[in-house]
């Protein structure tokens, strides 16, 4: 009588730990013929450097004396050129080659497992790790592979038993750790899964993985508050998910091989994210030199360089991407978006302009430039030009808090109270928690000069209703309708609070409004203008020691 | 000895050969898959019953962002006449922006008929029970004009008037056709603009519901990324060549959310409701009371992107009644991210009892490389990641999937489920044979036992197993013979219509649960089929899910063996619940919302 299906896999698994503890491995015959691989077909259209590269490893191969291990050795490094820029048949095929030439390599049989796991083929996935771990006993990545299959096929104590081997042999390697946290976790058991999880997490604090884990444990454990606590840190894009940091030596062989434009450019912004500036850049400037041709990569490195105080370099850069860009439309518009906004930030707001029109030449309904454009209008004080260029973006993207904020400043600008009563309260009913319009409105309910629509009580309301970690904008808003309210030790107490913030992050021109209106409050006079000629919304957050003040 | 070796003896090999295998080191075995010829469950019949479409992407060497995404289709009742018809959205030329469209040269051959088509079926059943299925193409007569570049359909009557009014996603400027059929005249009229439904960006997939049990159906539409053939970007593969991009190429879009007046105008109620941060790059979305306190909550699957569960808080305190409220509680719920933690790329989705525990589930699509997931509700609207147990992950993590059907092929009472396939990046060995649209795939159907579901053999597949691009399925008995069929349409490919041919002999019970108010489908109630003392089965009343589909509101229930049901019970939106006796399986019966007996909440 056949076993039950499940059994029998359990057994298999088994067989297959067994063969890593006796050294059991299928004998090539080294007379079979090599499978056939060709390089890619797209060639010629890949970035320079990664053409190079797989020149140079193709040469090598082709030098290599047949059937030797050295030729072992180069199809196995074609192989992990494949595999870098996913490449999977081909890969396999040379890793499989690499293989058959050299059977006492480890990483040829566990880059194969990978293939095959991407696959989704688990049973070939599993025998080749198997069949690494057994050529390399002291190595922890292939049983912590095992050990992931033996999770996905709910084998937990045989997954368990794999995570445990991998970390006899390095203790401190966080796939295994992470694994034995998901088999606690499995096994129903969320203070051991915590045990193991939460010192992994101190060493690697940014792991959304590890945080949604240890919330899935707190949830098992009934506690929903500290659920949400890490739930809450969780990245929202899977591109900021930042990966757990794992120890895993052949992987990284192949990870490292990547120099594509792509995998530059994703590593450089990323830097820049997080505040690595001039790490970024310098991998947006190697995109460029893997690729000199692409516009984009010319794009990228531009906005790194205006980043990191180099504008006359980064509009070199444009001016080069622009060039490059010629048959592209699309992207000879972005280019131009990209200059006219470097201009405009260098205050050259008469050459920036004409980049502009390009762009809305090409795309009329361009709210980017649109906004671009009315922010050079206003500045060159041309109120009512920049007012309709406000208005036209409105239009096209009504939904965009951004947008209708800046329409709604502009009437205000103009002294048009009510218009921009109207606007914002449309606005606000229509886009519902719209947290800079309800400030706006704040501001406009509270100020001195517009008797018709004061209305301090009302202004109090909003800015409740937009509390939350204050930022300079909010303080300011506060000490308006604090000063509004004739509560002036409270509106200066904002004020200060605003001031302090704008001189740290030395906002000059901010600065200096907001000097001016904690004079008005020190005079005891409320403030007359809800919105000045060239402020700017700044939301850098003020200093912790005012949050926990009642806004109102 | 190799795993090969291992999983050949997993089929046939008895306890006692494995043991003596323990014993020897390397043996070998003689091969023996034990494969058995078996007849497709499914069969398509597009042919030869006049479904002639072919989708068209209108690609042209630029790797647009949209080209691979569509395209959609819906089975509904177009005329009344108890039978389901079929419309497919169509993609249209995508000219480089500043270029004239005569020099531009598509890769395919455009279609002989432009735009989204509507066929009507004239299915005849002849007096020995054989039935014959023909499709005629009543576009033009219907004054249908979907000329937009089609994504999603969404099929529900918006006017409580008896007939199905269609509301169709486009890349660009959405439609609303009110449907005036008379008399069996197919007739449609344009009102996107006094109802104020349109939304210009790109929308895919669409779902109406009756958010606050006011009798009419509001609209939920799901936004995908700000992607304008004016902002295209040239995206690369990590080598360097031209390839289609990815969703975070682009800025997520907002979803949108109108509410039914009931006088023939919807009002966006988007921002008012919560919904506004919720920008993303949503695919798919279902509307469903996931949290079993009796409002209709939304979950929107989005690529690359957290998920949401909009959950439906009524109205909130101290409103003027006009806005119903929803918070995002996807994450605390456990159906934002995968139970690893990780923003899955989410396509389609479907929500429904899959365990037979009388509340919804949740299963949804993803990119290869990625396991389809299956979230299994604890109650209350909490969820556990169960993909792994359930058996659907492993088999998917080579696919990119998007349709996903739940059907009960088999009419065994457990939901089964199929999967449409067709990668959005080159597959190598495709590219190399010099394929000009290299993303084909093979389809993917699981037998579901009690909770577990089994890969069906390749014998099985038939059709299901051809690679092609497939995207959207809709679900639907379209000969009416009590077994599901189900419509699969391909990018770049013909739409198939897969006709069940399982023939199981299993008995069935067929329902369409009407409101008394209105006679339409009474979208969002619960029906409960009480098989027997221990077996109640539970299914929704719903067009929405899959992957930008519209499928048969009717629910169709597999019994098995079982030749008799002790009740239907009908729980209405609203809460009411109402019990019929004495049904007769192995036929569709319509339930009058009034007409039962009426069963008391439970305190």
């Amino acid at each position: 009588m056949p076993l039950p299906a499940g059994m029998l896999a359990s057994l298999a698994l088994c067989l297959a730990m067994l063969l890593v503890l006796t050294g059991c491995s299928e004998p090539q015959p080294p007379e079979a013929p090599l499978a056939v691989v060709a390089p890619p077909v797209d060639l010629a259209e890949l970035d320079l450097a990664v053409r190079q590269q797989f020149k140079e490893r193709w040469d090598a191969l082709q030098a290599a004396t047949p059937g030797s291990k050295e030729s072992a050795t180069r199809w196995g490094e074609v192989g992990q050129w494949f595999d870098a820029y996913h490449y999977r048949d081909s890969a396999d095929a040379s890793y499989a080659n690499a293989a058959q030439l050299d059977a006492g390599e480890p990483r040829w049989p566990y880059y194969r497992g990978h293939i095959a796991l991407d696959r989704g083929d688990l049973d070939m996935a599993m025998e080749e790790f198997a069949r690494a771990a057994n050529l390399a006993p002291d190595m922890a990545a292939p049983r912590v592979q095992m050990g992931n299959i033996a999770m996905t096929q709910l084998h937990v104590d045989v997954a368990k038993d794999a995570f445990d081997r991998a970390l006899k042999i390095d203790a401190t390697d966080p796939e295994a750790q992470l694994g034995l946290g998901r088999v606690a976790l499995e096994q129903g058991d969320p203070e051991g899964a915590r045990e193991i999880l939460e010192p992994l997490l101190q060493s690697q604090p940014d792991v959304g993985q590890l945080h949604y884990l240890i919330g899935l444990s707190w949830r098992q454990s009934g506690d929903r508050v500290k659920a949400a606590e890490h739930f809450s840190k969780v990245p929202q894009e899977s591109l900021n998910q930042v990966p757990l940091s794992t120890s895993d030596p052949w992987m990284r062989e192949v990870q490292l091989l990547d120099r594509g434009v792509v995998t530059l450019t994703r590593r450089g912004v990323r830097e820049i994210q997080h505040g690595e500036l001039r790490h970024g850049t310098l991998l947006l400037a190697q995109a460029v030199k893997a690729n000199p041709s692409t516009a984009e990569t010319h794009i990228n490195y531009a906005q790194a360089l205006r980043r990191v105080g180099r504008p006359n370099h980064a509009r070199d850069e444009l001016q080069e991407a622009l060039r490059l860009a010629g048959d592209s439309p699309e992207t000879t518009a972005k280019a131009h978006l990209a200059l006219a906004s470097l201009l405009t930030s260098m205050g050259q707001l008469d050459v920036a302009e004409p980049h502009l029109h390009e762009v809305l030449d090409f795309d009329p309904r361009s709210v980017d430039a649109l906004l671009q454009l009315g922010r050079i209008k206003q500045r060159q004080g041309q109120v009512e030009a920049a007012l309709g260029q406000y208005a036209a973006a409105r239009d096209l993207a009504g939904e965009r808090e951004d947008v209708c904020f800046w329409h709604a400043a502009m009437l205000l600008r103009l002294d048009r109270i009510k218009l921009a009563q109207d606007a914002l309260q449309a606005d606000i009913d229509r886009l519902g928690e719209a947290r800079s319009l309800r400030l706006l409105l704040a501001r406009l309910l509270a100020a001195k000069d517009s008797p018709s629509t004061k209305d301090v009580d009302s202004a109090k309301k909003l800015l409740q209703s937009a509390a939350g970690q204050p930022d300079v904008f909010f303080a300011e808003t506060a000490a308006m309708v604090a000063a509004a309210d004739g509560a002036f030790a409270q509106a200066i107490s904002w004020q200060d609070e605003a001031v302090a913030t704008l001189a740290e992050s030395r906002r000059h021109a901010a600065l200096k409004t907001a000097r001016r209106r904690l004079q008005l409050y020190r005079e005891g006079m409320p403030c007359r203008n809800p919105w000045e000629d060239a402020e700017s919304m700044v939301t850098t957050k003020i200093r912790t020691s005012q949050t926990e003040r009642n806004p109102s | 000895m190799t795993y090969d070796c291992i999983a050949s003896l997993r089929r046939a090999a008895p306890l006692a050969a494995i043991i003596t295998l323990l014993a020897s080191p390397c043996p070998t075995l003689a091969a023996d898959d034990g494969a058995v010829a078996r007849t497709p469950i499914f069969v398509d019949v597009a042919p030869a019953s006049g479904l002639d479409f072919e989708h068209w992407n209108g690609m042209s060497g630029q790797h647009y962002f949209i080209e691979p995404v569509g395209a959609g289709a819906a089975l509904f009742d177009v005329d009344g006449d108890g039978d389901l018809d079929i419309f497919l959205s169509q993609g249209r030329l995508l000219e480089p922006p500043g270029v004239d469209a005569k020099s531009v040269q598509p890769i395919f051959a455009p279609p002989k008929h432009s735009g989204g088509r509507l066929y009507r079926n004239d299915l005849s059943i002849a007096q020995d029970g054989q039935r014959t299925l023909h499709f005629t193409d009543v576009t033009e007569s219907s004054g249908l004009k979907a000329d937009g570049y089609g994504m999603g359909v969404a099929a529900a009557d918006i006017d409580n008037d008896g007939r199905i009014d269609l509301y169709l996603t486009n890349f660009g400027s959405n439609q609303l056709w009110r449907n005036v059929s008379k008399d069996g005249v197919i007739r449609f009229v344009d009102v996107t603009e006094q109802a104020g439904v349109d939304d210009s960006r790109w929308s895919t997939s669409a779902s109406f519901a009756d958010i606050d049990a006011d009798g009419w159906l509001d609209l939920f539409v799901v936004n995908y990324v700000d992607f304008r053939l004016k902002n295209h970007q040239p995206c690369r593969s990590p080598a360097g060549r031209p390839d289609f991009c990815g969703p975070l190429s682009y800025r997520g879009e907002g979803d949108r959310l109108f509410r039914n007046r009931g006088d023939g105008t919807f009002v966006d109620i988007t921002g008012p409701a919560g919904l506004l941060d919720g920008k993303s790059s949503g695919l798919g979305v279902v509307a469903a009371d996931l949290d079993s306190d009796g409002r209709i909550d939304f979950y929107v699957t989005n690529d690359m992107r957290q998920n949401f569960l909009w959950r439906n808080l009524g109205h909130a305190a101290g409103s003027d009644g006009a806005a119903t409220k929803f918070e995002n509680v996807a994450l605390e719920r456990g159906v934002a991210v995968s139970g690893m933690g990780q923003s899955q790329a989410s396509m389609g989705v479907v929500a429904g009892d899959f365990d037979n525990d009388a509340d919804d589930d949740l299963f949804m699509t993803h990119l290869n490389g990625d396991h389809n997931t299956m979230y299994i509700n604890e109650g209350e609207g909490y969820f556990d990641d169960r993909s792994t147990a359930s058996g659907l992950a492993s088999p998917s993590m080579s696919m990119t999937g998007f349709g996903v059907a739940m059907i009960d092929f088999d009419n065994d009472g457990w939901l089964d489920v199929m999967v449409a396939n067709g990668e959005v990046r080159s597959i190598e060995a495709q590219a190399r044979a010099n394929d000009p649209f290299p993303l084909k795939q093979a389809n993917l159907l699981f037998r579901n036992r009690n909770g577990r579901f089994i890969e069906v053999e390749r014998g099985e597949l038939g059709v299901l197993a051809k690679m092609e691009v497939s995207r959207s399925l809709a679900v639907g008995d379209i000969d009416n013979d009590g077994y599901a069929d189900v419509l699969l349409t391909n990018n770049s490919g013909p739409a198939r219509l897969l006709r069940n041919q399982a023939a199981s002999g299993a008995h069935w019970i067929g329902v369409r649960a009407v409101l008394a108010d209105a006679p339409r489908d009474a979208l969002g109630a619960k029906v409960s089929v009480v098989v027997d003392a221990t077996t109640t089965l539970t299914r929704r009343v719903a067009t929405d899910g899959s992957y930008l589909a519209a499928s048969d509101p009717r629910v169709l229930v597999g019994l098995g063996t079982r030749n008799a049901v002790t009740a239907v019970r009908v729980i209405w939106p609203g809460g009411a619940e109402e019990e019929w006796r004495d049904l007769a399986v192995d036929q569709y019966h319509t339930l009058t919302q009034g007409t039962g007996r009426s069963i008391e909440a439970s305190p």
